[in-house]
């Protein structure tokens, strides 16, 4: 499977463009890389490929074709700051379970624990929740990961611990992930190529 | 001799059980470090570590539901609020995060004279604010501008500058490379470093270990609230080998400039 944005640009309102003229592509069951300097739209790049963002010029395509509006969406977006992607008032257990029944053997790798199902998410630390967020989005249906700074706030061991689990999922399950970040020495050791926005 | 020194610190905070109970959760416990002048520590830990209610017990600054135990020393007397609320601002400093700590309403020129009249040397002579203001490479028309308009560098350059107006003896640097790009950090921590060389006293704080040991002479591992492990800068190179402890090993090998270990943490 192949995600495209083709000739995509972004701005808001009449400014200039945050982005202009982009393209890039990425393979299921590769990993790619996406750094540049703060403000170059690497976020927005990731958005609009996951379409919680419309671009205001060019196309996201899926094979070729538009993708479907509704229904599970294939391209997960996942964000620096976990806490804002989830329920406060949901326990972990239904958070994690709101796409499908997460998979016993994925929830393993990510190093997650049964007796955080029946927390909530202010009660897990930025790491534990980093995790819970990943498995919600490793669904059977999910083919493309837009890894957005995901691991620069969490300790050394867990960045590490969190890789290795996802360099196996995308290689298993044929998943392609896009790792947006600032860490040179990270995107050498996770990503097939790397893109400089 | 040290100038800060921490004697086991214990923060904890009080939260409701039900209607009836109260438990005390401890948020940070026994930690014991000092910091003499001319140094530069760097306390390194993950989000959750403990790492800002140090910072903030020690400006005397925690939450009015937080309860703090333990010893603090400033210049070998007894930091107490008392001593916290005469200090703060001339003699200790606390460079925050973001550049949502800097008065939205007043401009940079007005809260440098702030900062200055806080610990009374006051900027009297003209050009004094734009001279302060260059000496981090911010333009003088900055002075002018309110803070909405700074970048996060800039931003960070501007406390720095409100840091070193108000003359302090210990500076407590809170996360100074979040955010920031490759170019920002390196001009940000020459300043830091460049604190220590003028003899104060520096606290980094820091989750970005690399980042931190360029300008570090000693490093504090905090996890879980705990102490984890104390080293020298200098020992996190190689394959750590010169490192004492095995919890620093384990974190320094486990960066991806280094082996990018794949360790079971016990979470």
């Amino acid at each position: 499977m192949r995600l495209e944005a083709v000739a995509v640009g972004f701005g808001f309102g009449g400014g200039t463009p945050v982005l202009d003229g982009v393209d890039l592509a990425l393979e299921s069951g590769r990993i790619s890389g996406l750094t540049g300097k703060s403000g170059r739209g690497k976020s927005t790049l990731g958005k609009i490929l996951a379409r919680h963002l419309l671009p205001t010029k060019g196309r996201v395509l899926i094979d070729g074709a538009a993708p479907v509006s509704s229904g599970f969406n294939p391209v997960q977006l996942i964000h620096q700051t976990a806490i804002f992607a989830v329920n406060p008032r949901w326990k972990i257990g239904r958070i994690v379970s709101e796409a499908c029944l997460p998979d016993e053997a994925l929830m393993q790798a990510l190093g997650i624990r049964r007796q955080w199902l029946d927390r909530y998410p202010h009660e897990l630390s930025g790491g534990e929740l980093q995790r819970v967020a990943l498995l919600r989005s490793l669904t059977p249906r999910t083919r493309f990961l837009i890894a957005d700074e995901i691991t620069s706030m969490l300790d050394p061991i867990a960045q590490s611990e969190i890789w290795h689990a996802l360099i196996d999922v995308s290689e298993k399950r044929d998943i392609g992930i896009l790792v947006i970040s600032h860490d040179r020495a990270l995107l050498d050791r996770v990503a097939a190529q790397t893109v400089t926005l | 001799m040290s100038v800060l020194e921490i004697e086991r610190l214990t923060v904890s905070f009080h939260r409701r059980d039900g209607l009836m109970r109260r438990i005390a959760i401890d948020c940070v416990r026994d930690i014991s470090l000092a910091v003499a002048r001319g140094e530069v520590l760097a306390l390194f830990g993950a989000s959750g570590a403990g790492k800002s209610l140090l910072a903030h017990a020690v400006m005397g600054l925690l939450p009015a539901n937080a309860l703090a135990g333990g010893t603090m020393r400033f210049d070998g007397r007894v930091l107490d609020a008392r001593a916290q609320a005469a200090l703060r601002g001339n003699r200790i400093a606390l460079i925050p995060q973001s550049v949502a700590h800097l008065d939205p309403l007043a401009t940079v020129g007005q809260q440098l004279r702030w900062a200055a009249r806080r610990a009374r040397h006051p900027m009297t002579t003209p050009g004094a604010v734009e001279g302060a203001l260059s000496r981090f490479d911010l333009a003088p028309a900055v002075a002018g501008t309110f803070p909405h308009t700074l970048s996060g560098g800039m931003a960070r350059r501007v406390m720095l500058a409100m840091t070193t107006a108000s003359g302090a003896d210990l500076v407590l640097a809170d996360e100074p490379s979040n955010g920031l790009d490759a170019e920002n950090t390196a001009r940000v921590f020459r300043c830091l470093k460049s604190f220590a060389e003028a003899g104060k006293a520096v606290i980094v704080i820091s989750h970005d270990l690399s980042a931190a040991l360029k300008i570090a002479d000693r490093v504090v591992l905090l996890s879980g609230g705990q102490v984890a492990a104390e080293e020298r800068a200098g020992a996190f190179a190689g394959d750590g080998g010169a490192l004492s402890t095995a919890y620093a090993r384990l974190i320094w090998n486990a960066l991806p400039q280094n082996g990018f270990s794949r360790v079971r943490h016990e979470a």
